[in-house]
């Protein structure tokens, strides 16, 4: 089958574990002898992180996403502008990139269409203009969808359309509560759950702690920025470096950064004076993060429980390492519930730094703890066994729309209400 | 299948506009399909911000439940939009809420229109309207749908006007030879001035119908000083038929041309009263405004229309009428009501609508 893959960021534009996910997807539909391309937006200038996937045929269709851009919008936050255009990239419709996909539809003539996340590309339009190939679409969510759709509106109102469109769309969501966050906005005609995985065999074994003396060895990655708990983790660590027992440590934070928070981060960590022990590493090409994590004694991960479904979540534990996470919900769905490093208050300092001493009061015990979660979450989370399998049976079996949509009445419509709302405002 | 019809002003009077929202609903639940009616509690502003938008009370009623109608928010009524394969709008030139609509329903959805005549944001919707594929048209008479041309390329129209099991027996042996009735609102745009001027002192003329416009009423009530005008109000339906049937004619004098100076635009987009005179078995006599003009000359009744705003062409037509042997007038009466029922049934009404919409979409 012809296979169009559809996210609104793609490497060489990373910012988090997702758009590295989506390029996994695309490279298993592709093993599997599909004829996959995948549709993205332009990566421009800063956004160019990593290298191309040169094994992947990509075509940058659509504008360069810039909503994400945090230095940007804090700088343009008051801007009618950069709102009008953010507003309509997260929540409307942007109708250069529906010609774009349209275009590449007709080119490319896909037997399916799996989107990942349309945020960023005007997701309504970018929901129409899919199911107008008259084939089936799976949309595959890691991210809370319907929160931006419901905070992102102008005057105009998409959200029926939206629970229109949805009715003919298939759904698979990261994790259960992925699929009720993304079940407010109408519902997606089928919505299935298929966990986040990672190929759990690319990841080098973790060497046993007892081997080495020395400082316990902690790491953050993934995106640094505070929606990651970031200030939770220096709050947590600082409680731990100031409490009587606690055993030297490092910790090592790994990720990009925006330059307004890596300011800030590094100047909040100076202030603490943990800045000898507290490290900000930046972004790590995936390989050698990958190569390092089998190095550390443990990873923390204070994520927001809403948090879909971090591939760090996974990726920590298939490098061995037992990880120091929230009780958050999609953990909830793939890790052991006596797991003994839930913190269940990531705004909770003390509860941070009480899961931190234990790392440090059973180092001994780490490796065989990180093990048995290994063992536990390959089995749910492996993409070889477990994930890959489920993602090209639902790329199999999802049902085309009953009605195909119309890119010309979209673009009409849309241009319509635009005029509409731009001449009450003139 | 179901259709959802959303008309952007209220239902609760009597007006023809109101009745064809109404008739436009039960010839869906003819066909078989379920559908839902939703019409604002009062008459929209033209435009409105968003919050307020939103929050606008609706009537929103299941048309073949017997459940009470509910009253809901226009939210409500958009997030209901979803569920239906036809989103039809009536009155959509009434209020900006159109755009709401056009924005909440998807392309795979039949979005439809129909003007009724209430048209405040005509101007900004001939300005900023975009056609296409998917988005219909589908007026009331070939007049209207040439008004909305300018708008909407592919605008259509369709006749509707009665329904069979409703036609009454023809009798045309004992109509009042002198008295004609006029029907519908007494508002300045039917041109009511005209039949009266028109009739000698030996013609009666009933006036039936509601009379919002209190200057107008006044207007007319001077100047049928010393003439045989009965002003009756709001009648009865059965009441109103049992006059149709038994006087000589209908009169329907619509005009661009008001009592006060004004000109208006349209008078009419279509001429209800002109079927339900010949469902009701008498004869219309009708002024030439367009869609007035394209119903009698669609009934074959084109030789019974006067120029409008000339009392004395009326006059004459009144006298050409009143003269008409029983034969003549059962000949032409047949031949008008066999057109009705053949062009202007509500019974087959939403087949011709969604074949007229196939059609297009094969075009397209």
């Amino acid at each position: 089958m012809r296979v169009m893959v559809l996210s609104n960021i793609f490497p060489p534009h990373v910012r988090g574990g997702y758009e590295l996910g989506m390029l996994e997807v695309a490279r298993t539909f592709a093993a599997a002898g599909h004829d996959v391309e995948v549709v993205t937006s332009t990566a421009v200038g800063a956004q160019r992180r990593v290298r191309r996937a040169e094994d992947v045929a990509t075509r940058e269709v659509f504008a360069p996403v810039l909503a994400y851009e945090s230095d940007l919008a804090d700088r343009l936050q008051d801007s009618v502008v950069w709102s009008h255009d953010r507003t309509d990239a997260f929540g409307g419709v942007i109708p250069a990139n529906v010609v774009a996909l349209a275009r590449e539809i007709e080119r490319f003539q896909p037997d399916r269409i799996w989107m990942g996340n349309p945020l960023g590309l005007g997701p309504v339009g970018i929901f129409e203009t899919a199911l107008s190939a008259r084939v089936p679409v799976v949309i595959h969510l890691m991210d809370d969808v319907d929160r931006y759709l419901l905070g992102y509106r102008r005057p105009i109102h998409w959200l029926s359309r939206v629970a229109r469109l949805k009715r003919s769309m298939t759904a698979v969501s990261c994790a259960s509560h992925v699929r009720t966050m993304n079940s407010v906005v109408g519902e997606y005609g089928t919505h299935l759950v298929v966990p986040n995985g990672v190929d759990f065999t690319a990841f080098a074994a973790r060497r046993d702690s007892r081997q080495h003396g020395g400082p316990l060895r902690l790491v953050y990655f993934g995106q640094v920025e505070p929606m990651k708990g970031i200030p939770q983790l220096i709050a947590g660590i600082d409680a731990f470096a100031a409490s009587p027992e606690s055993t030297p440590f490092e910790l090592d934070i790994i990720g990009p950064a925006s330059a307004s928070y890596g300011a800030e981060l590094a100047a909040e960590i100076a202030s603490r004076h943990l800045d000898d022990r507290v490290r900000l590493v930046g972004r790590l090409e995936k390989s050698d993060l990958l190569a390092r994590l089998a190095g550390y004694d443990a990873a923390v991960l204070l994520l927001k429980q809403e948090e879909p479904f971090a591939y760090a979540s996974l990726e920590a534990p298939a490098a061995g390492l037992p990880v120091v996470i929230t009780r958050g919900h999609a953990v909830a769905d793939a890790y052991p519930s006596d797991y003994p490093l839930f913190v269940d208050d990531r705004d909770d300092a003390e509860a941070a730094a009480s899961a931190l001493r234990w790392c440090a009061s059973h180092r001994d015990r780490l490796a065989e703890l990180g093990r048995d979660l290994r063992a536990h979450l390959l089995r749910r989370c492996d993409t070889t066994t477990a994930v890959n399998p489920r993602y090209l049976e639902i790329l199999e079996s999802a049902p085309a729309p009953d009605r195909p949509t119309d890119v010309d009445a979209l673009l009409a419509g849309a241009l319509t209400v635009e005029a509409h709302a731009l001449s009450i405002n003139a | 299948m179901s259709a959802a019809l959303v008309s952007l002003y209220p239902l609760d009077a009597t007006g023809g506009g109101e009745l064809y929202t109404v008739e436009t609903a039960q010839a869906i639940l003819a066909s078989g399909e379920s559908v839902t009616i939703a019409a604002p509690v009062d008459v929209l502003p033209p435009r409105a911000d968003m919050a307020d938008r939103l929050r606008t009370p609706f009537i929103l009623t299941d048309a073949a439940s017997d459940a009470a109608p509910e009253v809901v928010t226009w939210r409500d009524v958009l997030a209901s939009l979803p569920r239906h394969d036809h989103v039809w709008v009536h009155q959509y030139l009434a209020s900006d809420l159109v755009f709401d609509v056009i924005a909440s329903t998807a392309s795979d959805q039949s979005l439809l229109f129909t003007s009724l005549g209430f048209e405040l944001i005509r101007p900004v919707f001939v300005d900023v309207y975009q056609p296409c594929r998917g988005q219909h048209f589908i007026e009331i008479s070939a007049y209207a749908a040439s008004r909305a041309a300018l708008y909407a390329r592919n605008a259509t129209w369709m006749h509707a006007a009665i329904w069979r099991r409703e036609m009454c027996p023809l009798d045309v042996v004992s109509p009042r030879r002198r008295e004609y009735v006029a029907l519908g609102r007494v508002l300045p745009h039917k041109g009511l001035e005209t039949t009266i001027d028109a009739l000698a002192a030996d013609d009666v003329l009933h006036v039936v119908g509601p009379a919002p416009d209190e200057a107008y009423g006044a207007f007319l009530r001077e100047r049928a000083r010393g003439k045989q005008v009965t002003f009756h109000g709001r009648l009865p339906r059965a009441d109103v038929r049992t006059l149709v049937a038994e006087t000589n004619g209908l009169v329907a004098a619509s005009t661009h041309h008001l009592f006060d100076g004004r000109r208006i635009e349209q008078p009419e987009l279509l001429g209800l009263v002109l079927c339900e005179a010949l469902r009701d078995g008498t004869l219309p006599v009708s002024s030439n405004v367009p869609a007035f003009a394209e119903v009698m000359g669609a009934v074959g009744l084109p030789d019974w229309t006067f120029p409008e705003g000339n009392s004395e062409a009326l006059r004459a037509d009144m006298r050409r009428l009143a003269r008409m042997d029983d034969d003549e007038r059962r000949e032409r009466l047949e031949s008008a009501r066999a057109a009705l029922v053949n062009r202007f049934a509500w019974d087959d009404y939403w087949p011709r609508v969604t074949a007229v919409i196939e059609d297009m979409r094969q075009c397209a």
